[in-house]
């Protein structure tokens, strides 16, 4: 509102330019107060001494207060100088212009100080506290200390009463304060209201102003006995100033004032108006005519200070408003960021919430100070809380861990802690309200301050699936793993896609007489050199049939001949697969491969057997084709043989012819006897038939010079057998024995009846020899197929066979061995058996 | 006793020497080459002894001898084969209560003499065998 000194100019300069300011003021304030103060002589009515009003006193109150304080002093002499010199030029005596110009001063100066005091500089009287304290301290107050000091200058003089004198001295000051100082205070604003005022505002003043004069015109205009409206007109003087004061500010009262106060006492000066009664009481008109003039000017100065406070309490309310209005906009505006913030808060934390459900994760916040953790994400869930965890603290939580990791959890957590970690993992169990156990994941972060740990942060998943899939593959790897232990069929694994490195499970390994784990691959370093063959054609590792899977990716199955860096033989079947990568690469492959060496021997013994029976089928018919002509020979020669003519030497070649047909006979029965044909159990005499297989076993017998011992007990019934089947053990025996004993050996065959035992009558027959005998390992393993030692001649059959028979027969074999010493072998077989049809099947097939 | 003997055989040739020499033996001797006729000479003849291959056209021996078993019951039978493979038909007759005896081919003529001599001397032996 007031004008401040331009903050950017230096305080010492400031001082100068104030100084030369200070100076054209004070000249300016001594040249106005002279100028007011001789003006005012004119309106001294006679026979007055005082003027009604006093403009000077205004001047220099506003002169003093718009100094700089410093200036007041010199201001106060230039005003006295002045006044004197005025006094002086109009004629006052020294003395008493002196006197008068010290009264004159007294009020302005006592005024200002007090007003500078309470109000500071620079007043303005638009504001109705301003104008208020004016009149209270500056025309009341002050004045009234001025008016005493003049009063006392009046009366000492003589001129006039000291109590007239004062009031009149009062009243005259208090208008010029009360009129000329805010006129001066506000005389910017008449240049402004020169300068902007629209026409309307011309015109509504000129209207104004001629009403004003006007009514003057018309209350003073009159002599004093021009009626009753002299009396009222001044009255209607105050809604006119209210009316300027409510429109034209305190500018307008105080301009009115001035014009007012000027036609009031020019006409009362003239003997016009209501003030210009008669003289006898020439005091009180003349007070009348101060407090007129003085209460008009009050008035209008308070009614414009009221309504340039209403103006600026309007101005100050529409400037709140404003404020106010923008404070709700910025608020607002506020308001709907933070929403928006809100908003973007709650987006990124349902966002969040979401993730943490669809991980089925949480998180935790472990404050180690208070022990507390705050949770986040499905924390209750994983935890399975069925509501709200009944407590914050982290020994509740560890409460809830699987009794077997309650202790581990905590107890790795401080160690860490311990170590200054600032990250761990770790993997617990924690036991649900509904009972279930659930694997949970954590991974956390410990923070530390000053080196003391602080806060924990983490978070936690559940890995109940993984570990069961985990716990199902560790499963199926360990019925894997069995199973290729068990398994009775060698399986190899290919564990890259060259096959340089093959292993084995164990029957893999029993079958190559590999160790454990050793690399089999006949492609890679192998330790041993093992030789395949395929129909008698070895193969190279390439085309084996693992190697060939791998580099064709196919499966291949087949038989395969191994020979074994110990020189073993066998015939492995299988089959091999080639493994593949997630890409479908081959990375491997896995043979499974069955050992089919004796079920080759057997098929080719089969076959052996079989060539055997059609030989002995051919025999048959053969002997049979024999038998018919070779007995009618026989006949003839004996017929011939009657003749008593014959020569002796006729007689001798019949004889033998005899002979020979005896032995040709002899040989087709034999040949005869070893074709079963579909043989069904018959009496057989047991000592003839062991006579008749020795027979056929003379020739060889007698090459070795093998002495034979028979001991055929006496009576030795005959037992239902089959002849052929018998004939075949016995050869059997006495065949081994053969082969057992050295030149000139032993060979003993007893037949003997056996004791009758649970109603059964057996028959033994008893195989002994001094031959090499046979190790107890071996003796155990005798009536095996196949198992035979002597390697190049045997098929490893014979006793088979014979313990076939034997059993079929419901008999029984008994074996007695030593190394060096000799073999006793001991047939009992019942002599009525009762062989069944099916076993007479096998038995067929067997053989 | 009569010594009345039939030998039946498909090769006439065997049948005819064997006729020899049981006539050599002293017996009276007659061959025939067929079941057939052999039982012909049978019910006509009442023979002491049929000597008889086993294996023969149109009806085998084993079957002729049950025959002879069933409507001649005092006489004796010898049956002689060649083959080897006859159990079988030894088991069906088992099986219908009849054993008999074979005598595999060649048969030493002292042997079989020593045979028939035996089975008329001894009624009993027979029904032994």
């Amino acid at each position: 509102m007031y004008s401040t000194p331009a903050p950017e100019l230096a305080p010492e300069r400031t001082r100068t330019l104030n100084a030369s300011r200070t100076s054209v003021r004070i000249a300016v304030l001594a040249f106005s107060f002279l100028a007011t103060s001789l003006g005012a002589r004119f309106f001294v009515i006679p026979p007055e001494i005082l003027a009604p009003v006093w403009p000077a006193a205004g001047v220099l109150l506003f002169g003093l207060l718009s100094v700089p304080a410093w200036a007041i002093l010199p201001a106060c002499v230039a005003v006295f100088v002045a006044s004197v010199g005025g006094n002086w030029f109009s004629g006052v005596p020294l003395f008493p212009s002196i006197a008068f110009s010290v009264a004159n001063c007294v009020g302005g100066v006592v005024g200002s100080l007090a007003l500078r005091k309470m109000l500071g500089a620079h007043i303005r009287f638009d504001e109705l506290r301003n104008v208020v304290m004016l009149m209270v301290v500056g025309a009341g107050l002050a004045n009234s200390v001025g008016a005493l000091a003049g009063a006392t200058v009046v009366a000492g003089f003589g001129y006039a009463s000291f109590g007239d004198a004062w009031v009149i001295w009062f009243l005259s000051n208090a208008w010029g304060i009360l009129t000329v100082a805010p006129l001066a205070a506000e005389w910017g604003e008449i240049k402004r209201f020169v300068r902007k005022a629209l026409p309307g505002v011309w015109a509504e003043s000129l209207v104004v102003a001629v009403c004003l004069i006007a009514t003057v015109l018309l209350a003073f205009s009159s002599y004093k006995n021009a009626g009753s409206i002299r009396f009222v007109a001044p009255f209607i003087l105050f809604p006119l100033l209210v009316w300027v004061a409510l429109r034209f500010g305190t500018v307008g009262a105080t301009l009115a004032s001035v014009v007012l106060t000027g036609l009031v006492l020019l006409g009362t000066a003239h003997g016009l108006g209501r003030f210009a009664l008669g003289y006898e009481t020439l005091h009180i008109r003349f007070i009348e005519l101060q407090v007129f003039m003085t209460t008009a000017t009050i008035c209008s100065l308070v009614a414009a200070a009221m309504m340039a406070d209403r103006q600026r309490a309007m101005e100050s309310l529409a400037e709140s408003e404003r404020q106010l209005r923008e404070a709700l906009h910025q608020r607002d505006a506020a308001i709907r960021a933070e929403r928006e913030a809100n908003a973007g808060l709650r987006d990124s934390e349902e966002r969040l919430r979401l993730s943490f459900e669809a991980a089925r994760m949480g998180a935790w916040d472990w404050d180690l100070e208070s022990n507390t953790v705050a949770w986040f994400g499905q924390q209750e869930v994983l935890f399975g809380f069925k509501g709200a965890r009944p407590d914050a603290s982290a020994d509740a939580i560890f409460a809830r861990i699987h009794p077997e990791d309650r202790e581990r959890v905590p107890n790795e957590i401080r160690a860490w802690i311990a170590e200054g970690r600032t990250e761990y993992v770790q993997e617990f169990r924690v036991v649900w309200d509904d009972g279930s156990l659930h694997w949970l994941f954590a991974k956390a972060r410990i923070f530390y301050e000053n080196g003391e740990p602080r806060r924990c942060l983490g978070i936690n998943f559940d890995l109940t699936d993984r570990k069961r899939l985990e716990e199902q593959l560790r499963q199926r790897a360990e019925e894997v793993e069995k199973l290729m232990d068990v398994a009775p069929v060698a399986i190899w694994v290919a564990h890259d896609p060259q096959c340089k490195d093959i292993t084995g499970n164990r029957m893999a390994n029993q079958f190559y007489e590999a160790r454990s784990g050793e690399n089999v691959s006949a492609s890679g370093p192998a330790l041993q050199h093992r030789r395949f063959f395929r129909e008698g054609v070895e193969l190279t590792p390439e085309e084996l049939p693992m190697q060939y899977s791998v580099t064709h990716g196919v499966d291949v199955q087949g038989e395969l001949d191994v020979v074994m860096p110990s020189g073993k033989r066998i015939t492995i079947w299988g089959r091999s697969s080639p493994l593949r990568d997630a890409s479908g690469q081959v990375r491997g492959c896995i043979g499974t491969f069955v050992d089919v060496t004796d079920r080759k021997r057997t098929e080719q013994a089969l076959l052996q057997t079989e060539k055997l029976a059609t030989v002995g089928r051919m025999a048959a018919t053969i002997a049979h084709e024999i038998n018919n002509p070779l007995e009618t020979i026989t006949n003839a020669v004996f017929l011939a043989a009657l003749d008593p003519a014959l020569s002796a030497d006729t007689r001798q070649t019949l004889d033998l012819a005899s002979t020979e047909l005896e032995r040709v006979a002899h040989i087709t029965r034999q040949a005869l006897g070893f074709y079963r044909g579909n043989a069904a159990p018959a009496p057989v005499d047991t000592p003839e038939l062991v006579n008749g297989v020795l027979d056929l076993f003379a020739p060889k017998l007698r090459s070795k010079n093998i002495a034979v011992e028979k001991l055929y007990g006496d009576r030795v019934p005959a037992i239902e057998a089959i002849a052929g089947e018998i004939r075949q053990i016995v050869s059997n025996f006495i065949s081994n024995s053969i082969d057992a004993v050295d030149h000139g050996g032993k060979i003993a065959v007893r037949i003997t009846p056996a004791p009758c035992t649970n109603g059964t009558r057996r028959v033994h027959l008893t195989f002994a020899d001094n031959g090499s005998g046979i190790a107890p390992e071996h003796l155990k393993r005798i009536f095996e197929p196949f198992f035979t030692t002597k390697d190049t001649i045997g098929t490893g059959l014979g006793l088979w066979v014979v313990n076939e028979i034997v059993t079929r027969h419901g008999g029984r074999i008994r074996a007695r061995s030593r190394v060096g010493k000799g073999t006793v072998f001991t047939v009992s077989l019942p002599v009525s058996s009762d062989i069944s049809a099916e076993l007479l099947e096998v038995g067929s097939r067997s053989m | 006793m009569s010594k009345r003997i039939l030998v039946v055989d498909d090769e006439p040739a065997l049948a005819d020497t064997l006729v020899k020499i049981m006539r050599y033996a002293g017996y009276e001797p007659t061959a025939v080459y067929d079941a057939r006729e052999a039982l012909n000479f049978i019910s006509t003849h009442q023979p002491a002894l049929v000597i008889c291959d086993v294996v023969m056209p149109i009806m085998n021996g084993i079957e002729l001898a049950i025959r002879i078993r069933s409507s001649n019951p005092n006489c004796r039978v010898l049956l002689l084969s060649g083959h080897a493979a006859t159990h079988d038909l030894l088991a069906s007759a088992r099986q219908q209560g009849y054993t008999f005896e074979i005598l595999a081919k060649p048969v030493p003529p002292r042997e079989l003499l020593a045979r028939i001599s035996s089975m008329l001397d001894n009624n009993c032996a027979a029904a032994a065998v």
